[in-house]
């Protein structure tokens, strides 16, 4: 099911969403192999281009809301476990400053229609494996990927996802930390995950909304926490969005640390045809010291 | 009315017998085994009328060292929390912070049957332990060392250093 949906947006103020039910439903072209129906929604707004504040945040968390009632509307309700973001939020490189692309697919759902259950088999109990994995740090699952199959599928899971997510919540300990600088554009490329080329080099990211907007430096180092200068942009991976999510880790880092909260996607080895299963990195950022950035 | 009923006379302690999968008897205060969610679920069920477990995944070699920790869990239990009532100050937790960390420190195969134990005995501060230990020993190794520590066959797909 591939659905398009075109919503404008009043006011960056109110941050409204009208929806004008054009809805073009095709069929077959966009089945992902072991994915369940995938939906696209393309919005339109004039009010992409604002700079002045982090608006878009709010926006996407609009958007969000407006993509699950969507999504329960064409595909039906998620139980347990909700649908992933698949692909960023990102804007068309072609200028169209105002397009926010962005899918939402339910993951393992096998042919009868049931979710797969994660299955593991080996050496440790899933449940254990699972706690042993959510305890390390991106680094290490990086390259844990590579010990065995069980290995790569527990990482890639989705629940995985979730759990190593909470996990990092839960002990403030954040996944990756990512340092902001002022004037250059370095993000982090999602690449790094695949390749665990981390260390001392700074790689590209495709957040080109995040870009585009905000005009930050972001370099990747590593698990450190780096206190350099005056911006400090914390990245947590791994994770299922909802607004319940969102509203908590607002209250856990936003208002407590003066910072602002910015929501960052990216697919993360995200090779399709060859059958890895793209693990989604969502991004809560907490700023602080944002009046020197804008 | 008869006033038979004295309540100051505890009751002998009830004890459980937990039977490990080599065949030996460990004769255990209840208390002590009903740290194992799966014996207290037992218990709680009341179908259970046995007060004899058969633990046929347990090594009698890794019995020994779960029904130690159980038992220290409990006793400190019972020390912090008399601390507390008489508000005199404890470093209770602390201690048995100490105790714990020096508890894990075992060679692999040790920990490995510990953490299974823990996970088939359902103790969950045993199994928190135990896989906060194995992720502190594997953290920064390469999948090789992962492979060889746990003895995992290598069936990876890809394998980007195989590889170019």
């Amino acid at each position: 099911m591939f659905l398009k949906l075109t919503t404008m947006m009043r006011t960056p103020k109110f941050y409204q969403l009208e929806t004008t039910e054009q809805f073009a439903v095709t069929r077959g072209s966009s089945k992902l192999d072991g994915y369940g129906p995938v939906i696209t929604l393309i919005v339109y707004s004039d009010s992409l281009t604002d700079t002045e504040s982090f608006n878009s945040l709010r926006i996407r968390m609009v958007l969000f809301s407006t993509l699950q009632v969507h999504y329960s509307k064409s595909v039906g309700h998620w139980d347990r476990q909700p649908p992933l973001l698949l692909g960023s939020w990102c804007s068309d490189p072609g200028d169209l400053s105002g397009l926010i692309l962005c899918k939402m697919a339910k993951f393992w759902v096998n042919e009868g229609g049931e979710e797969e259950q994660l299955q593991l088999s080996g050496d440790f109990p899933s449940d254990v494996l699972l706690g042993i994995l959510s305890r390390l740090p991106l680094k290490s699952l990086s390259n844990f990927r590579w010990v065995c199959k069980t290995w790569y599928n527990a990482i890639h899971h989705p629940r995985f996802a979730m759990k190593h997510y909470v996990h990092a919540l839960q002990n403030r300990s954040p996944c990756i930390v990512i340092s902001v600088d002022k004037g250059v554009d370095y993000l982090v490329d999602h690449q790094v995950f695949d390749n665990h080329q981390v260390s001392t080099v700074p790689y590209s990211l495709e957040f080109c909304v995040s870009v585009r907007l905000f005009h930050y430096q972001v370099i990747i180092n590593n698990e450190d926490v780096i206190q350099q200068r005056d911006c400090k942009l914390t990245i947590l991976v791994g994770s299922l969005i909802s607004p319940r999510t969102i509203e908590g880790i607002n209250k856990e880092f936003g208002t407590e640390s003066g910072g602002q909260l910015v929501k960052l996607s990216s697919s993360l080895g995200g090779k399709l045809n060859e059958k890895a299963f793209p693990l989604v990195l969502l991004g809560f950022a907490c700023f602080t010291g944002v009046e020197q950035l804008l | 009315m008869k006033d038979s009923f004295n309540p100051s006379i505890e009751p002998p302690k009830k004890t459980v017998t937990l039977v490990s999968s080599d065949g030996y008897d460990f004769e255990v205060e209840e208390e002590v085994a009903l740290e194992s969610q799966v014996i207290k679920d037992g218990f709680e069920d009341k179908a259970v009328d046995d007060r004899e477990y058969l633990l046929f995944n347990v090594h009698s070699d890794t019995l020994e060292l779960i029904i130690k920790y159980c038992e220290k869990h409990v006793s400190s239990r019972k020390s912090i929390s008399a601390a507390a009532a008489s508000s005199s100050s404890s470093n209770g937790e602390e201690a048995l912070k100490e105790w714990d960390e020096h508890f894990i420190s075992v060679d692999t195969n040790t920990l490995y049957d510990i953490l299974m134990a823990a996970d088939y005995l359902n103790i969950k501060s045993l199994l928190d332990l135990a896989i906060q230990k194995v992720a502190d020993t594997i953290h920064g190794r390469s999948p090789e060392q992962i492979r060889k520590k746990f003895n995992i066959e290598n069936d990876s797909i890809i394998d980007p250093w195989a590889s170019e």
